[in-house]
This record gives C-alpha cells, structure tokens and sequence, in this order.
C-alpha cells in the first residue's frame, strides 16, 4: 500500500465515485437504451479517473479508448441499426421478480460489505514496491510481454474469434 | 476515516457498482439495458482488481483488468450481434418475448 494519501485525492475519489454511481443508476433507469449509453460513457470515465487515483495510468487509457470508446460506439450503433420505436419501449409494471431483484441486490451488497471488506483491508503486500513507476505503459508492458505473454497471445485470437463470430452472426444472409 | 481513503473504499464502491449493475440484469426487460449492466459489474471488477494491485503493490491485477477488458470487448461485440440477429427474426428487444430456449 502506498503512503498517505493527501486530502485532494480524497476529495477527488468523493468527486468520481459520486458520478460514477449517478452514472449508473441512470444507466438503469432511463426507458430509452440511448441514454443509457450516454451514462454508460459517463459512469466509465469516472471510472477510469479513479483508475489513475490507483496508479493504473495505462490501463485508465485503455479504460477510455476500450469502454468508453469502443464499446460504447458499438451499443449506439447497434441501437441505432435497430430503429427502435414506441412499440418496442413499452415499460414494464412492477412484478414480484422486479421486487425480488431489487432487494437481493441490496442484501448481496450488505453482504459484501459486512462480510469481505474487513477481511480484504487485512491483507498486506511486499513492502517494496517503486511507486514512481507502478501502473505507467512501460511498467505494465514489461509484465505483459514477460511473464504473460501467452495469455497476451490468446487474447488476440480469442478477439479474432469474436471478430469473425460477429460478422457472421450480424450479416444478413440472401436466401 | 473519511478522509483518509483506502482499501476499502474502493472496494465498496466496486461492490455498489456491482450491485447497481446487478439489480440492471434482474429488473430491466430490455436486453440492450441488460447487455450494458452486465458491462457495469465487468467495470466494477475491473475497479476491485485495480485497487488490489495498488493495495499489494503487484502490477498482476493491472494485467489481469487488460485480459478482462479484452474479454469483454468481445463478449460485446458478440452479443450485439446476437441481439441484432434476434431483432431482425422477432422484432422484439424484450427479453420476455424471447424465451424459444426456455422450456
């Protein structure tokens, strides 16, 4: 763990996780899938600010250009393929599994932070760790291309994979 | 306590992520909103690994969050053109009135 964080980073996680969270809600409880995904935008890169509050500069980039970016343009393309009209809209009325959901999540939540956040605060890395560098593009490259490199190199077929199962699964087949 | 952040409050706000994006999959009908809640809790573990490696000092977590990343960049992709596949058949987006694979 690093040394003492001042009061600015504080402030600024505060800052971050308040939209983060703002971003999400409103993810799932707008009626129109494209704004949803316009606060998805906003839930990610507040995310990705508290990335570089941990340090995690690089991945914090990738955060941006891979989920805000990315993933994010694919769902308003894809919505916008879909031309969704009214009828495809219609909101739902309040049922026993909606109820049932919402109350599940929140105990799963009190569980999760009764039962796992003191144990996890416990837990205490090496000591040395150079700070300067931790999280920037070398100090993760370094790692990938190392002692990851195989799982480096399945990940790009797996993207292969997704990319040629996309394609043909989107296109539209003449008869 | 308050001002002094560390561990445990990113982890909690994982865990709320987690939970909103949760309470998305299990309320919500419309699977383009279930496909984006199910990025909020990829996102929301992603912020757990994260503050792990910065809690232990250990880039692993940070390499692991990448490997995620790509995995849920094709699991999007894939998906969509799933939902759009399913669109195009059924014209539907309501993942009640899709349910030939539910006996």
């Amino acid at each position: 763990m690093e040394s003492v964080p001042t009061y600015a980073q504080a402030i600024a996680f505060y800052i971050a996780a308040g939209i983060a969270v703002f971003g999400a809600l409103m993810v799932i409880m707008n009626r129109h899938p494209v704004i949803s995904a316009v606060y998805l935008v906003l839930s990610f890169f507040a995310v990705a600010a508290i990335y570089v509050l941990l340090r995690a500069h690089f991945i914090a980039a990738a955060q941006v250009l891979v989920y805000a970016g990315a993933i994010a343009v694919l769902f308003v393309m894809v919505i916008m393929l879909m031309n969704l009209g009214p009828r495809h809209l219609h909101g739902g009325r309040v049922t026993l599994v909606k109820t049932l959901g919402v109350v599940g999540s929140l105990s799963i939540l009190l569980l999760f932070l009764l039962l796992f956040l003191r144990q996890a605060t416990r837990l205490v890395g090496p000591a040395e760790t150079d700070w300067a560098t931790f999280g920037t593009t070398e100090a993760v490259a370094r790692v990938l291309f190392t002692e990851y490199l195989l799982p480096f190199e399945i990940a790009s077929i797996l993207l292969l994979a997704a990319i040629v199962g996309a394609i043909v699964l989107a296109r539209r087949w003449e008869e | 306590m308050l001002l002094n952040i560390g561990l445990g409050h990113f982890l909690g706000l994982s865990a709320v992520l987690f939970v909103i994006g949760m309470t998305g999959v299990l309320v919500r009908r419309n699977v383009l909103i279930v496909f984006m809640s199910i990025e909020l809790m990829l996102n929301s573990a992603n912020l757990a690994f994260i503050a792990f490696a910065w809690h232990l000092g250990d880039l692993t977590g940070q390499v692991f969050v990448f490997m995620v990343m790509v995995v849920a960049a094709c699991e999007v992709a894939v998906g969509l053109a799933i939902v759009l596949a399913l669109f195009r058949n059924r014209d539907t987006v309501n993942i009640d009135e899709i349910r030939i694979m539910k006996w």
